[in-house]
């Protein structure tokens, strides 16, 4: 967000997730399809194969990569194209301009597409992202980042604030952080007790 | 304070126009909680009260109070409905009631480890957050503006930036709007926003986790100071600046529930390891397994909280209480599943009934119920509802007698081998309250005497009908030697020098020991001890004897050879009392229905 160009409104980003159809996230569906479609929608471009090749890559099992994940990132790449395709987000001035900062509606979609199931994939299960709150603002402001965008009424460092509230990733590493610091701190009070009891116990004489 | 503030808080036309725009606010401030909500007026004091804010609630009188002057000398005499507001959710949310708010300071405790000068300001700064944050999101209360008026923390308060910087991330409010410009603790206020949320409609399940999560950033020294007579008020900017003054009650009594409720006892757990805190940002590992394997649950850790420890709770918010009152008030409340109906011998019930005088027949009466003979002499002409007459009947009150429950007469070893009641839940005395509470709920007197070495005896020195007198001595701990009061014991069964038996009537004897009631029935000689038959001589007058002891199995035998007649039960732990209530209510019922 390096222009700090305004986007849509949070509450509409987060409403459309919520009118997301089921089907987007069937497996049935051929991902693939459903965003060269999109290109297509979007400013008539046609795929090339080497974009081609590169979604297929991203959509299909690598080394290691389980069933579950697979199904993950293609949902959430759906998702991001259920939202490109809101006539409200495609036509708000700052998407705009920043689609044009990269190379017009279709490169900025492939670019939202390849981006976000990286950033988002393994934090939630699928249906979370449309079913729970706080998923839905997560999934709206990573899609606004990732955009190049601010929501709208928004500062910069209010939008991070809210980022870094509502993401998954952030706080999974804070908890750690902290767990390990009050287990830390647990082990050192015990420790602590145990070794003023011994000195008390050293301390002692019978009468 | 400036100079116009002065003048205003000291003007009784300024004072009288706040009130009356404060209690045109409260219908507003009842609607916050819901459109069935109903309290009585907030009570407005145009003079300073002094209690530390411009606002508070007495849970035990229901009632939240308002100090007009301090309202204007915080500055906050335009947020009416969110000071009322905010003070109705003490009663309605956090802590709701006496029970509610020794809860949520026993968890505090529990969390705040060894700091409980501390408990009645974290306490109270638990059920603030939680209040507020229910207000701003979902009554649509302006909280945060409030807050903001409050002014900033000072920027040496841990405790007060993490609750303002927790707000702003609840509220979504850019970052140093409350807080200023001081750095705040981000990771803590982070965490501490999930577990508000997370225990939003749970305040006492929250409570230690969130002393648990301020107990790091305490600065003991300054928060010690604040927390002492004299320190420094809401409006000096220190952290107090974050919460109203909270439940104000005075009064030091136990409230029920309160003693018999394990889950006050369960170690604290940090709101990072808690599941319910964590939840979903786990790393999708079992949902109820923290990263540590332990969970937020207890795990079965869960205990009641001892005597001495719920005295220290209520000590700790300012409750005026003694160790005494709350060990009478533990022990009522644990002995309260095992009580047992006392016998009560039962005479056959004479239903005789005695003709009363006639009294007037009126319409709508049964028929039936017209003494014809009563009509026709009082009037030759029958007019229903003006002549007519009934004949009352009456019972004979005099010829039921009132049933006659067997009464007690306890005694409680209280030598030094015995546990301190006061100090540790104790299960001999927990068996004597079951017996002495069972026999004043079926209307028996009790004498009830605690005993140690010679000469060394508190009780009620003769049989009562009065709860409190009796549960003092079943609380109450002596220490010494042991030597049982076989003179009392004598005195009260046998008569003494020509006396006759103090006991009103058929009594049941029963003793609370351990290895030490061999000297109900060893009386102490120059060459050592000879076996004494007072008490069994004793046991023939009353009404039948029971010795609950805690022993070791190798010195049963001995204990029941020298107990002769009188009923042996062994008690060692709780669990045993049950078994031990209903053994007694078979067996002593038993008799008095056998004959």
């Amino acid at each position: 967000m390096a222009d700090d160009l305004t986007g849509p409104q949070l509450a509409a980003v987060r409403h459309r997730i919520s009118n997301a159809s089921p089907d987007l996230t069937d497996p049935q569906v051929s991902v693939g399809a459903v965003v060269a479609d999109l290109a297509v929608e979007l400013d008539g471009a046609v795929l090339d194969a080497a974009s081609l090749a590169n979604l297929d890559r991203d959509l299909e099992h690598g080394p290691g990569m389980s069933d579950a994940s697979v199904a993950e990132r293609r949902a959430l790449v759906a998702l991001v194209c259920w939202l490109v395709l809101d006539p409200a987000v495609r036509s708000d001035p700052g998407i705009q301009e920043a689609a044009q900062a990269r190379g017009g509606l279709s490169a900025w979609m492939l670019g939202l597409v390849a981006t976000i199931p990286r950033q988002l994939s393994g934090l939630r299960p699928v249906g979370r992202w449309v079913e729970d709150d706080s998923a839905r603002e997560e999934l709206a402001r990573a899609f606004l980042g990732a955009a190049g965008v601010l929501p709208a009424g928004e500062s910069p460092s209010v939008a991070n604030d809210r980022w870094l509230a509502v993401s998954t990733a952030y706080q999974r590493e804070l908890l750690t952080a902290m767990a390990q610091e009050a287990a830390r701190a647990e082990a050192l009070a015990k420790a602590l007790a145990e070794a003023r009891a011994k000195e008390a116990a050293a301390h002692y004489v019978p009468s | 304070m400036s100079g116009a503030h002065a003048a205003k808080v000291d003007d009784p036309a300024v004072l009288a126009d706040l009130g009356t725009r404060w209690l045109a606010a409260w219908p507003l401030a009842l609607a916050a909680w819901g459109p069935t909500t109903r309290l009585h007026a907030p009570v407005l004091h145009d003079r300073p009260c002094h209690e530390g804010s411009f606002a508070w609630f007495r849970v035990d009188e229901v009632e939240v109070h308002i100090d007009l002057p301090e309202v204007l000398r915080h500055g906050v005499e335009d947020h009416p409905v969110a000071v009322l507001a905010h003070e109705l959710g003490h009663h309605l949310l956090a802590p709701g009631d006496p029970l509610g708010s020794v809860r949520i300071a026993a968890r505090i405790k529990v969390g705040l480890g060894s700091r409980d000068n501390l408990v009645g300001l974290v306490s109270n700064l638990w059920s603030d957050m939680l209040i507020n944050d229910r207000l701003q999101r979902q009554a649509g209360v302006d909280m945060a503006a409030i807050t903001k008026a409050l002014g900033e923390p000072p920027k040496d308060s841990p405790l007060g930036l993490l609750v303002m910087r927790t707000y702003e991330i609840l509220w979504a409010l850019p970052r140093g709007f409350l807080t200023g410009e001081a750095p705040a603790p981000e990771g803590e206020a982070m965490l501490c926003a999930r577990h508000i949320r997370a225990y939003a409609r749970d305040p006492v399940a929250g409570a230690a986790g969130f002393a648990v999560l301020v107990r790091s950033l305490l600065d003991a020294a300054a928060l010690e100071q604040a927390d002492q007579p004299g320190a420094p008020t809401a409006g000096d900017g220190d952290v107090l600046t974050v919460g109203c003054a909270g439940d104000r009650s005075g009064d030091g009594t136990l409230p029920p529930g309160a003693a018999s409720d394990t889950s006050l006892g369960a170690p604290a757990v940090h709101p990072a390891l808690d599941p319910r805190v964590v939840g979903d940002i786990e790393q999708r590992a079992p949902a109820d397994e923290a990263p540590d394997g332990r969970s937020a649950d207890s795990g079965g850790q869960d205990r009641a909280l001892s005597p001495a420890e719920l005295h220290a709770v209520l000590v700790a918010i300012g409750r005026p209480t003694s160790l005494e009152s709350v060990a009478m008030a533990w022990y009522r409340e644990h002995a309260s599943p095992y009580l047992v109906p006392f016998p009560v011998r039962e005479p056959p019930v004479v239903a005789d009934e005695l003709l009363g005088g006639l009294t007037p027949w009126e319409l709508g009466d049964d028929l039936g119920d017209i003494d014809w003979a009563g009509t026709v002499t009082a009037s030759p002409v029958l007019v229903p509802g003006v002549t007519t007459v009934r004949r009352e009947m009456l019972e004979d009150e005099s010829s039921r007698p009132a049933p006659r429950p067997v009464d007690l007469d306890l005694y409680l070893d209280s030598s030094g081998s015995m546990p301190d009641p006061q100090r540790t839940a104790a299960p001999i005395a927990l068996a004597g309250a079951v017996l002495a509470l069972s026999a004043l709920r079926a209307g028996a007197r009790v004498q009830a005497t605690t005993w140690s070495g010679p000469g060394q005896l508190v009780g009620t020195d003769g049989f009562t009908g009065d709860a409190e007198e009796v549960l003092r001595a079943v609380v109450a701990h002596i220490g010494g030697s042991t030597a049982f009061p076989v003179d009392l014991l004598a005195r009260t069964h046998l008569g003494w020098e020509g006396a006759a038996p103090t006991a009103p009537g058929p009594t049941h004897i029963a003793v609370i020991s351990d290895e030490g009631v061999d000297t109900m029935f060893r009386r102490s000689t120059k060459d050592g001890s000879e076996l004494d038959d007072t008490a069994a001589r004793s046991l023939e007058s009353a009404a039948g004897g029971s010795l609950v002891l805690r022993l070791w199995p190798q010195s049963l035998p001995t204990v029941q050879h020298l107990a002769g007649d009188y009923d042996v039960y062994v008690v060692s732990t709780d669990d045993d009392l049950v078994p031990f209530a209903r053994d007694f209510s078979r067996r002593t019922w038993g008799r008095a229905h056998g004959g």
